[in-house]
């Protein structure tokens, strides 16, 4: 305050400190990693492998797939949902326990959640009686080790993001501009789209890039519903370390996945704070 | 009463904690005791922005000093600084002799009356008040004694127990104040305190201010930006302009002789009539054309509208008169306000009440006004 | 008003989407089958008592919650003067600074666990408590970095000053009026430290071993091979202790963020 440099140093000491050591240090151990071999020169032939194998590209491929239609997906069902709440519901105490059932998904685990998908989606699984009950298949649909199940799960894990950051835009806007629309005698379905989408949208859009961000780096869930059938980019990170071993290989991937990652969570960022200013 | 009066004697007298109050008529012959604050060529940038230049104030006990100036002005800086809140570049601030430019905010003698009050909102109205006494070593009873006593000071004795969002804006004014007198200091701050309150309760708080400021002899440092409270409150006015004092006087002397036109224009609405030079020591008014003696460089010639008045028959020798055209007139009750056009100059005439209220615009009129009485500026 | 139907129906079956897997779960931990079945066959809380019954169950949850209790403390102790510093000065490299303490947030956590691993090995860190500690104190700094520096305002700024101005010294200052302001932040970004700590695979999985297990590590190795309603036993206790904490955290701080129209 009065000497601000002498109380800043030690309130910001230890917290840089410890992730220093703990953070960038094991970053910067890998990021050498993948650019050094065993005997420690210099080579890029780690990337070069990532880059020229056609089955990392089909597993990129596999990987962006899942995470553009889990996108959408999340964005098309919560949207309506994200309105719904914040429009629709006149009792608060409704909406409060929906945004409850909408939380408490996020504080349990990615094993639980998609643990619960592979009872439902099973052979003999919930979803599978409830399709023959009703006569639309007539026998189990397999759900399990495809894109299908791997996709049921990831909405279901990522869309309360969506639905959170949209019902947040959408909470703050005014309505007294839809109200101002109305009076100048625009109706409902332009009014929607020329004053609340465009309001709401940077909500959204930065929802949706943090889903998709999630989606691509995703583990757990697509480890579980894919039952080993389909392979996706955070799986290969996983192998290398777990059991091949190779640390310089699975270092020049887990670069490619940060890097990937960085840039997207960037872009929502700047998107984001654009609709803050704007608003 | 009686409580206002026990504290006005502790505060008069040498304490228990052994801070006697410093009580010193304010007399000539008082001038080699050093001022209570004085504040020497204080510079403050912050980045490029030139926020204080050299400023220099000295604030003698028991006086009520108004920083009056435009937002930005530099006058909260200047607050700020003496608060121990910012550190100045360059220059000293001492109380009494001793330096504290660089003490940090708690070991200065002086306490703030904040523009948001401050008031921490997890404390009773007393334990806000005792949070001061508390922090100076004073026990909990006593402390909440003199909380009490401070709380009658300001009228709230009844509200010790209730938090402070409980109170009205014009409750928690006199909370953070009773807080800000509690430890006795030998210099008040206050940061526009009255800017939250509506203009009667305004009214009432500036006079109830001034009446508590005389009755603990405590020297006052009050930063508005309105200048009708400076002028109602100060018994000195420091106006500043650009991260400058354009000038300290009395509110007398601020009104009645400007020192630069900025002065003029921000207190009260001043005439300016331009000066053309008319030989050594004289000037011409660009107004009938009438000569009076002048310095040189001076360039206007500043009158109230007050000073205007409207002419009907003979008037004294010492009074110049001009023929002139009401443009427009603005009545607005206990005064009238007419806008007369003499030539190239447009004069604005201030009457009492609704008198010239009347007039149509185009008529013509007679203005009269004393040259003598004219006050000249240089820029 | 067909759009609003359509928008109640697509909602509402949005809702039963959400909801369904949990129900689920919980229902078939309460079978008496010795395999997973919903609706539940009979109602026995005996998978429960399997679960508690064997020790490496019982180590995992006393390694989980150890773990998450220790890093929750060790990032309050971290986070709260990071946000004082973050919210107080200005100062070169302040955006940078803020940017690295929150990066974990959006950071893949598989190659965070990764580096770590390889970075543990070549200090002889690696698959210890302590690996697994700093990691998680990584990871779960940044919510309560996110729920204290809201609270850091100017008005707040001002209540530091006044106390300041009347003599308290900086550590009384804290102590006696910013903690009590901000203690609200600390508590709930604690509770959600600490259940992310609690729930964490992806970054565990890397240090861990079969002596040193975290729950969701064992569910994870264990799903992955077998399903019975022992595995669905422990994630019904996961799922009531996350609905508990949200309630709490509802009750605390007020999750429905969604009701308040605040005007711009």
């Amino acid at each position: 305050m009065t000497a601000p440099r002498m109380t800043l140093a030690p309130l910001l000491f230890a917290p840089l400190a410890f992730f220093a050591a703990f953070f960038l240090a094991p970053m910067a151990v890998v990021a050498l990693a993948s650019l050094t071999t065993d005997e420690g020169g210099l080579t890029f032939a780690h990337y070069a492998r990532i880059l020229l194998d056609q089955y990392h590209w089909d597993v990129l491929w596999v990987t962006f797939r899942i995470a553009l239609a889990t996108t959408a997906l999340c964005l098309l069902i919560g949207f309506p949902l994200a309105w719904y709440l914040v429009r629709i519901v006149r009792w608060r105490s409704w909406r409060r326990a929906c945004v409850i059932l909408i939380v408490v998904p996020l504080f349990t685990s990615n094993i639980v959640r998609s643990f619960g998908w592979m009872v439902l989606l099973g052979r003999t699984g919930l979803v599978n009686q409830g399709l023959m009950g009703m006569g639309l298949t007539e026998r189990p649909i397999r759900f399990l080790g495809t894109e299908t199940g791997i996709l049921i799960g990831m909405v279901y894990i990522l869309m309360p993001f969506v639905v959170l950051s949209v019902g947040n835009a959408l909470a703050k806007i005014d309505t007294a501009l839809e109200d101002a629309s109305a009076d100048l005698g625009v109706g409902p379905a332009r009014t929607f789209w020329f004053v609340t989408l465009p309001l709401c949208l940077p909500g959204a859009v930065s929802g949706a890039i943090m889903v998709f961000a999630l989606a691509v780096s995703a583990y757990v869930t697509p480890a579980l519903l894919s039952g080993g059938q389909i392979t996706v980019f955070s799986m290969l990170i996983f192998q290398q370390y777990s059991s091949v071993f190779d640390f310089h290989y699975g270092g020049a991937l887990s670069v490619t996945l940060l890097v990937l990652t960085l840039v997207l969570v960037t872009l929502a960022g700047r998107i984001g704070e654009r609709g803050r200013r704007a608003a | 009463m009686v409580a206002a009066r026990r504290l006005w004697r502790n505060l008069a007298s040498p304490t228990s904690d052994g801070h006697p109050l410093p009580r010193r008529p304010l007399s000539r012959e008082d001038t080699p005791v050093p001022p209570l604050l004085s504040i020497d060529a204080v510079s403050k940038n912050f980045a490029a922005h030139r926020a204080l230049a050299e400023v220099d104030l000295a604030v003698e006990p028991g006086e009520f000093i108004a920083l009056l100036g435009p937002s930005g002005c530099g006058k909260t800086t200047l607050l700020r600084c003496i608060a121990g809140f910012l550190t100045p570049d360059a220059g000293r601030i001492r109380i009494e002799d001793e330096d504290i430019t660089r003490a940090p905010p708690y070991r200065r003698p002086l306490n703030t009356v904040f523009q948001s009050y401050a008031l921490f909102p997890h404390m009773s109205v007393a334990d806000n008040v005792a949070y001061g006494p508390r922090r100076a070593g004073v026990g909990r009873r006593e402390a909440q004694a003199r909380a009490r006593e401070a709380l009658a000071l300001v009228g709230l004795e009844e509200m010790g127990t209730r938090l402070p969002r409980a109170l009205s804006g014009g409750q928690q004014q006199r909370v953070a104040l009773a807080r800000a007198i509690v430890n006795r200091p030998k210099l008040l701050l206050l940061d526009e305190p009255l800017s939250a309150l509506d203009l009667k309760l305004r009214r009432r708080m500036q006079i109830e201010l001034k009446h508590i400021q005389e009755k603990l002899g405590i020297a006052f440092i009050f930063v508005t930006h309105d200048q009708e409270e400076a002028m109602a409150m100060a018994d000195r006015i420091v106006v500043m302009n650009a991260g400058r004092i354009e000038q300290t006087g009395t509110p007398e002397a601020i009104y009645r002789a400007p020192a630069t036109r900025f002065v003029a224009e921000f207190v009260g609405e001043p005439n300016l009539i331009p000066l053309e030079p008319a030989g050594p020591g004289r000037a011409r008014l660009a107004l009938g054309g009438a000569e009076l003696p002048a310095a040189s460089g001076m360039r206007f010639a500043m009158a109230r509208p007050e000073d205007i008045v409207l002419v009907d028959g003979p008037v004294p020798d010492d009074v110049a008169t001009f023929p002139g055209i009401v443009e427009e007139v603005l009545a607005i009750g206990p005064l009238t306000t007419l806008f007369v056009r003499c030539g190239a100059v447009l004069l604005k005439v201030a009457r009492l009440g609704m008198s010239g209220a009347e007039l149509a615009p185009g008529s013509a009129v007679t203005l009269g006004l004393r040259p003598a009485a004219l006050h000249l500026i240089a820029e | 008003m067909i759009a609003r139907l359509l928008i109640r129906i697509i909602a509402l079956a949005a809702m039963a989407y959400l909801v369904l897997p949990l129900v689920v779960i919980i229902g078939a931990s309460l079978t008496e089958t010795s395999y997973l079945a919903f609706p539940p066959q009979g109602l026995t809380l005996k998978w429960f008592g399997v679960l508690f019954d064997d020790p490496s169950y019982v180590s995992a949850f006393i390694t989980s919650t150890l773990l998450a209790l220790a890093a929750t403390g060790v990032a309050v102790l971290l986070a709260v003067p990071a946000s004082l510093a973050l919210a107080r000065y200005v100062f070169a490299g302040r955006a940078a600074a803020a940017s690295l303490l929150m990066s974990p947030l959006v950071l893949p956590y598989v190659v965070l666990g990764a580096a770590l691993l390889q970075f543990g090995t070549d200090f002889g860190l690696a698959r210890s408590f302590e690996a697994l500690l700093v990691g998680h104190v990584v990871i779960v700094m940044p919510f309560v970095l996110r729920s204290v520096l809201p609270l850091l305002t100017p008005e707040q700024r001002a209540l530091e000053e006044a106390s300041m101005d009347l003599g308290g010294t900086p550590l009384a200052t804290f102590f006696l009026v910013v903690l009590p302001q901000i203690r609200g932040g600390i508590v709930s970004g604690a509770l959600l430290a600490f259940i992310s700590s609690w729930i964490n695979v992806e970054l565990s999985i890397f240090n861990t071993t079969s002596a040193l297990n975290t729950i969701p590590v064992k569910m994870f190795n264990y799903v992955q091979y077998t399903i019975d309603p022992t595995i669905a036993a422990v994630s019904a206790i996961t799922i009531v202790a996350a609905a508990l904490v949200i309630i709490l955290l509802d009750l605390l701080i007020g999750l429905d963020m969604l009701s308040e129209r605040q005007q711009p």
